[in-house]
């Protein structure tokens, strides 16, 4: 029957009556160039939009615009800061401030997953951890690592530890509550198929629990990231003598607006190439656990 | 028939009768393999009374390698019957054992194949890595485990799909998987969860078909739950039929007494179809 009928459209297809005139089904050659030249357009004004090139440009130039109203020395336009930031590329302090904060920040951001994760697990697979940490986590994920500056470098010296303490405390909390709503919202029958076939409670948490959970670690680990960057600066602002913190804080004193523009604007390119790379790499090492890139609008 | 002489020693007059009796009983008829005795299951309430009798009273005996099919409307306390028996939910009386032994827990002998494939087997395994799972959470070396898969996915008619992943499988191959898994794990006892509930009715009457030829090919026990008269008539050697819940028990067993493949126009498939659908029917006594 749906043979029948799909032959039926085929031959009507084929009848002289429905087909168009063949003048307008094929375009001629000149309209056809134009046709391409039109594709070949969109296709660049997508990669542009996709790739967020447009974006920046508008941003720049609205920051272009808006500058030259005020002070260079007080607002200094993306112009001024590109030469103040030449400055900095120059003698050096840029790429090494920069390498300094990501030093500290991978650091900090590698401690706080590998302490967080397990928590976050045994918060979704034991009651009683659960009820015991969970209400803490709720209480100090509130409190900004920035108010715990002072404390940290009174308790554990202007050296390092201290900051890269700061930033594993700030990695943490969003780490643990990811890892912790993975596990709890992990189908049951996936454990019952595992214990059915013979796992004991461990290997079912190192084998179940874990792959199953790894979509939610990886966004907790993502956003952990975006934590680290963010508390770099407090961990920086004080008792620092290298660092972008350092930069965007200490130029204050010489006045340098565009310093601290260049400080800035280099911290979100760190986060913004650091969090490609993590996002490529999940998509390539952690594909079988269904981690896929952010998806295409309207899929 | 030699092993009944051993009554007429002299050991038969020293022992009480019952017990004597209890002897010949077992010598004739061996224990069967799942021995279930007025069991019962409670769904415990808030003060640890017994809110909810979900099932009452349950007796039924499962032999090695037979084909049993409980058959029962939605709701009627299937799941929890076969939940007890691989070990995921503990009775509240009477007994449950598996070769004489009680069930308390889980054990490789009991396999469960769920009717969500999708919730059961692991999404980030291959196939091949899926059916090894069992053996490779007993320690089971690598390469042996690897052949012992590769065997069973050929048995389930997977051969090829090894490497695939499961959101790449039909419905069909997924519980194949599920089935190969079972099998890989060496369980004897294979308990089936309307396991082709949510499979089209062509690919339900390729699966079923298959599961006989499983089946026959490994000799395992099943215990298949379904709601499908036709598929119980089908498939199984014998169907237990149940009451509703609560207090919920078999309500009537009957022998098929078909051979395989079978067929809905056989005389006996008929006949039977119309006694156990009398069951089901409104007042139908259950």
């Amino acid at each position: 029957m749906a043979e029948a009928i799909a032959g039926g459209v085929l031959t009507a297809k084929k009848s002289p009556l429905t087909v168009p005139p063949s003048g307008r089904e094929r375009p001629r050659p000149k309209a056809g160039l134009k046709q391409a030249t039109l594709a070949k357009v969109r296709a660049v004004i997508k990669f542009l939009l996709d790739s967020g090139i447009i974006s920046w440009g508008l941003l720049f130039a609205g920051w272009g615009v808006i500058a030259l109203f005020y002070d260079p020395t007080f607002f200094p336009g993306p112009i001024e800061t590109v030469q103040g930031a030449w400055e900095l590329i120059l003698d050096g302090t840029l790429l090494k401030f920069s390498l300094v904060s990501l030093y500290r920040v991978f650091k900090g951001w590698v401690i706080g997953s590998i302490i967080a994760v397990p928590i976050g697990l045994l918060i979704g697979r034991i009651r009683l951890v659960k009820q015991l940490v969970e209400p803490l986590v709720d209480y100090f994920r509130f409190i900004p690592a920035i108010a715990f500056l002072t404390l940290f470098i009174m308790w554990f010296g202007v050296g390092e530890r201290s900051k890269v303490l700061l930033i594993v405390y700030n990695t943490c909390f969003i780490v643990i509550v990811n890892t912790a709503s993975g596990v709890l919202s992990i189908d049951q029958r996936r454990i019952q198929a595992a214990r059915t076939l013979g796992a004991s409670e461990l290997k079912i948490v190192l084998h179940v629990l874990l792959p199953e959970c790894i979509p939610h670690i990886f966004t907790g680990v993502r956003l952990g990231l975006g934590s680290a960057f963010t508390s770099i600066i407090a961990a920086e602002m004080l008792a620092a003598k290298e660092g972008l913190g350092y930069l965007i804080f200490t130029s204050r004193l010489y006045f340098r607006i565009d310093w601290i523009m260049s400080g800035i604007i280099m911290l979100g390119l760190l986060g913004y190439f650091t969090d490609r790379v993590f996002r490529a790499f999940g998509r390539v090492a952690l594909k079988r656990y269904g981690i896929s890139d952010i998806k295409e609008f309207g899929q | 028939m030699e092993n009944s002489l051993a009554i007429e020693g002299p050991l038969a007059r020293t022992l009480p009768l019952p017990t004597v009796l209890d002897n010949i009983r077992q010598q004739i008829d061996p224990s069967p393999l799942i021995r279930i005795r007025d069991m019962s299951v409670c769904y415990r309430g808030a003060l640890g009374d017994c809110d909810v009798e979900v099932l009452s009273g349950v007796n039924l005996d499962i032999g090695q390698g037979e084909f049993h099919v409980i058959l029962g409307p939605s709701g009627c306390g299937k799941s929890t019957l076969l939940n007890v028996i691989v070990g995921l939910l503990n009775h509240t009386g009477g007994e449950v054992g598996v070769a004489g032994r009680p069930i308390t827990r889980p054990g490789r002998d009991r396999g469960l194949i769920f009717q969500n494939a999708d919730a059961a087997i692991f999404p980030w395994l291959t196939v091949l890595e899926n059916v090894e799972f069992g053996l490779r959470m007993s320690g089971t070396k690598r390469q042996v485990r690897r052949e012992q898969a590769r065997k069973f996915i050929r048995l389930v008619g997977l051969e090829g799909h090894e490497k695939k992943f499961p959101r790449e499988l039909s419905g069909g191959m997924k519980q194949r998987t599920q089935i190969a898994r079972l099998l890989a794990n060496d369980s004897d006892i294979l308990v089936m969860d309307e396991p082709f509930g949510a499979l089209d009715a062509h690919t339900r009457r390729v699966m079923q078909n298959e599961l006989v030829r499983m089946w026959i090919e490994t000799k395992k026990t099943i215990i298949f739950v379904t709601h499908d008269i036709i598929e119980s008539l089908l498939l199984g050697q014998r169907i237990h039929i149940m009451s509703q819940a609560p207090q919920a028990n078999i309500h009537k067993t009957y022998e098929t007494g078909m051979e395989y493949p079978r067929s809905e126009t056989l005389p006996r498939f008929t006949e039977l179809l119309s006694t156990i659908q009398g069951h089901f029917d409104f007042g139908g006594g259950i």
